[in-house]
Formats: C-alpha cells, sequence, structure tokens
C-alpha cells in the first residue's frame, strides 16, 4: 500500500507548478480582499487539493494504467486505503496550511482575539471537502475518473439544491425548515456543536464510503 | 504446473472465451492468435483482471483469487500500453517499487536502464515507444519473480533491441525453474524462444503444440489439382485454395517427402501454421 502512496507522491511532486499557481493566486486573493476574504485561504486550497485528489485516477486510468496497478501485489483492496488514506492526509495537510496562512494573514490586520472568533469555522472547510471525497471516490471507481467526478458532482449538487428548495419553499415541510432555521442559528451561537455534528457525518461518510469503494473495485473488471 | 486454466469460459458481447491450458514449470510458453482471438482475455483471466463465468484459474497451484501479496511478487507483467502513469520520471519508480516488491534489485534495475539507454530524468510519456517496451521488461524482471506473463511485450521495437530482450528472457530461464506465459505478434521471436505454443482462434485453443514439433513435423504442401485429388489426406490438417491448386497443412510432412517426392514440401513456420489453421478449409 505505502508503493502506491508514494507514487502518488510522486505524481503530486510532478505537479509542482499546479500547486505554486494555487498558492500564489490564494495569496493574491486574500491580501487583496476584504476581512472576510482571509477565509478564501482555507477554503480555496483545501478545494484546489481536493480536486487533485480526484485528477489522481485519471493519472492512474491514463493507458490502460488501471489493469497494470490491479495486477500488481498490493491488490485492489489496498488502492482503494491507499488511495482514502493518501487523499486524507494530503486534504487535511493543505487545510492546515491554509489555516496556518490564513492565521498569518488576519493577524497582520486584526486582532487576536477577533481571529480566536472564527477558529472554530476553520474545520467545517476541511470536513465538508473530505465529505465530498467521500461522496465522489465511490463514483469515480465505478465510472472512470471524468465520468464519475460529473456523476458525484451533479448528484450531490442536486442533493443539495433539492433540499434548499423543500426547505425554502415547501410551507408544508416545516421540519426541513426549523432544521435549516436550526442549524443557522448553532452556528452563530454554537459553532462546536455544529463542528461535532459534521465531523459525526464526516466519518459516517468516509466509512460508508471506503467500504462501498472496496467493495466496487473487488467487483470490478479491467 | 504454474498456470492451469481449465474450461475457463467468459462472455462478452459478440465474443466467448473458452480455453483450457498449462505452463509448467521450466517452460516458456507462447499464446498465438490473430487480433481478437482472446490472447489479451486469457492473460486478464490469469492476471484476475476478468472474472470468468465458468472454469479455474490456478496461478502457483491456487486459485487466482486467493493469490497473496507474496504470491503476486513472484509475478512479473507486461501488459500492451499499460504501465505505471506516463507522467512519471523512471527515477520515480526507484521508491515505488522498492515498497512493492520485497525483491526488488534496485542496482540491478539501474544497471539495466543505463545498458538500454533509457533516461532516469525523463517523463515515461516523452520516451519512444521502443524505450517504453524495454522499461516494462526491465521492470518485470526487476524482482526475481518466478514467473513472467507478457503480453506483446516486444511490440515497437526494432530488430536490434527485441534481439536484446530476447536474450534478456533466455537469460532469465538459466535458473531453470522459471516459467513464461508470452504472446507476440511475431513470430520469429518466438520460434528461438518458446518451448510450446497454444494457438487460439476466436477465443478457443485450436492447436497445442511443442515448438521443436512444429518447426519439424509440420510443413506446406504445395499441390495442383490433380495431386491433390490422388494425395494420402489422412495426415492433411487444413487446406487452403490457391491459384496453382492448393496449400496443404501437414503434421508429418516427412511422410509426404518419403512417399510423394513429386509434391513440393515446404518447412513449416508459426507464421503458417497461424495462417492454415485461422484460414484453412477441414479436409
Amino acid at each position: 500500500m505505502s508503493g502506491l502512496m508514494i507514487k502518488d507522491c510522486m505524481l503530486l511532486k510532478r505537479q509542482g507548478r499546479y500547486f505554486i499557481i494555487v498558492l500564489v493566486v490564494a495569496c493574491m486573493m486574500a491580501f487583496t480582499g476584504s476581512e472576510n476574504f482571509s477565509s478564501f485561504m482555507t477554503s480555496y486550497l483545501t478545494f484546489m487539493i481536493t480536486i487533485f485528489s480526484f485528477s489522481s485516477f485519471s493519472y492512474d486510468e491514463y493507458d490502460n494504467g488501471m489493469a497494470y496497478l490491479m495486477a500488481l501485489p498490493s491488490g485492489r483492496r489496498n488502492y482503494v486505503k491507499a488511495k482514502y488514506l493518501f487523499s486524507i492526509l494530503l486534504i487535511t495537510a493543505a487545510w492546515f496550511l491554509g489555516c496556518l496562512l490564513r492565521m498569518g494573514l488576519f493577524l497582520m490586520r486584526f486582532s487576536a482575539a477577533d481571529y480566536l472568533e472564527l477558529l472554530p469555522t476553520e474545520p467545517i472547510y476541511l470536513l465538508v471537502c473530505l465529505i465530498y471525497v467521500g461522496g465522489t471516490f465511490p463514483a469515480i471507481l465505478k465510472y472512470g475518473a471524468e465520468k464519475g467526478r460529473n456523476v458525484a458532482f451533479t448528484v450531490l449538487a442536486f442533493l443539495a439544491i433539492g433540499v434548499f428548495m423543500i426547505a425554502r419553499f415547501n410551507p408544508r415541510i416545516p421540519v426541513l425548515r426549523s432544521v435549516s432555521a436550526e442549524i443557522g442559528q448553532c452556528l452563530e451561537t454554537s459553532p462546536l456543536t455544529v463542528l461535532f455534528s459534521l465531523t459525526a457525518v464526516c466519518v459516517l461518510v468516509l466509512t460508508v464510503s471506503y467500504l462501498c469503494a472496496v467493495r466496487i473495485m473487488e467487483k470490478k473488471e479491467f | 504446473m504454474l498456470i492451469r486454466l481449465e474450461n475457463v469460459e467468459k462472455h462478452y458481447s459478440g465474443f466467448r472465451l473458452n480455453c483450457s491450458m498449462e505452463v509448467p514449470e521450466g517452460n516458456v510458453t507462447a499464446l498465438i492468435g490473430p487480433n481478437g482471438a482472446g490472447k489479451s482475455t486469457t492473460f486478464k483471466a490469469v492476471l484476475g483482471l476478468i472474472f470468468p463465468d465458468r472454469g479455474t484459474v490456478e496461478v502457483f497451484g491456487k486459485p487466482v483469487g486467493q493469490m497473496t501479496k507474496e504470491d503476486r511478487e513472484r509475478l512479473g507483467i507486461v501488459l500492451p500500453n499499460a504501465c505505471f502513469s506516463e507522467y512519471l520520471c523512471l527515477e520515480d519508480l526507484i521508491p515505488i517499487f522498492s515498497r512493492l516488491y520485497s525483491r526488488f534489485e534496485e542496482k540491478d534495475f539501474l544497471n539495466r536502464c543505463s545498458s538500454f539507454g533509457l533516461p532516469m530524468k525523463k517523463r515515461i510519456r516523452e520516451l519512444s515507444t521502443g524505450m517504453k517496451a524495454k522499461l516494462k521488461i526491465l521492470i518485470a524482471m526487476s524482482h526475481n519473480a518466478k514467473l513472467l506473463i507478457l503480453d506483446e511485450p516486444t511490440a515497437g521495437l526494432d530488430v536490434l533491441a527485441r534481439e536484446e530482450v530476447l536474450d534478456m528472457l533466455r537469460e532469465y530461464m538459466i535458473p531453470g525453474d522459471r516459467s513464461i506465459l508470452i504472446s507476440s505478434h511475431i513470430s520469429t521471436d518466438l520460434e528461438g524462444l518458446c518451448d510450446d505454443f497454444y494457438l487460439i482462434d476466436n477465443g478457443t485453443i485450436v492447436m497445442h503444440e511443442e515448438t521443436d514439433t512444429l518447426l519439424g513435423n509440420y510443413g506446406l504442401l504445395k499441390v495442383t489439382e490433380e495431386q491433390y485429388r490422388a494425395l494420402d489426406k489422412s495426415r492433411i490438417l487444413k487446406k487452403k485454395r490457391e491459384s496453382f491448386g492448393y496449400s496443404l497443412l501437414t503434421d508429418q510432412k516427412q511422410y509426404y517427402q518419403e512417399n510423394m517426392p513429386g509434391i513440393a514440401v515446404e518447412k513449416g513456420s508459426i507464421d503458417e501454421v497461424i495462417t492454415m489453421m485461422v484460414k484453412g478449409e477441414a479436409v
């Protein structure tokens, strides 16, 4: 499994220019933006690395590469394990870097007390990206990198829009409206509650996603 | 037996594989046949990349689905148009293979890359077709594998490079307990390397013969219409209509050379056997 993770690290290294551009754009936006814009640093970096974790499947698929990878000693289950582990570590590292940079930029312009207020919201970017990974990886493994990414994005987008529309416009489902209002209120009054709930959802999504991904790979033909 | 396929069936739309074959220890076995005959499907079944509908596939004496990591480490693989991500450089492969294979011979791999003129700093995608083919074979042989499974390993190589690769494969077989399952479109490569052949056509094994038998006993008879009518056809396998009369494939050319000296008998080659077995008619 470690061999496959090293392979992804090597691919990451070969994309160095891409990450420098991502970092430069993030810094430019954060420096030139308003107070709230420094949050762009964390969210943007985390999201861009999440996108890279998706594209690492494209590199594997290129030129019939998946068949070769699946014939290696590491096997199918370890391939899935390596992908999840590598992506979680990578996205977390990017998020952490984003947090540090954001902190630096924020403290250059505002007080530490202000920063402490927004600190609990930082992990939300990481958790949302990891949930996105959990929703997307099985689709990529099932349908291939390009199609799978689109399928997952479409499903998640429709899901989000659907929930929003129902909650916003359907007065016959007051539960959703009250849940939505509750979350909004919670974010302001008790962000830690939202954080813990989101962490639980993230762990659940990733676990179910991993089990589905293993099942998909064990049944897939190359 | 290092590989054993017994009544392996796999159905696709418009294609059905039905294959039984064996690769014993110490043997170089070739799987030959026209494009689309089922060679790659058979290789995939051996590697566990597809799941047969029926039959059993055994590698190292156990079902392919039950192979352990250690078993897979004893395999060296070349698949057509498939390798590690082409965005990687050759030098990137070293730490990857060191982790994937416990018996990866780094020094030997580097020496061989150097002797083949493979640049370590270049991305795989920037290599020529011939260089990629060499790299794939070097990778397959880099970890002291007991069994090489080589699907079209010499595709894209020029004559000199092919000879180098074939010499490497001969050298690889010296210990005596190793085996190779190989397919190639270049039959001359196989004639000088393989111990036996399986000919597959339309998903079915239509012939299994040892190389010495094939090259020594098989022959092509060129006969006119009259000669054909008078011929003892009991030792003819296939016939094909020609402008002069018939080409006939026999597995006992000596019989015809001794008993019918007026008939032109040509030495059999793998290409001719494939052509006759696939395109010829039954007698």
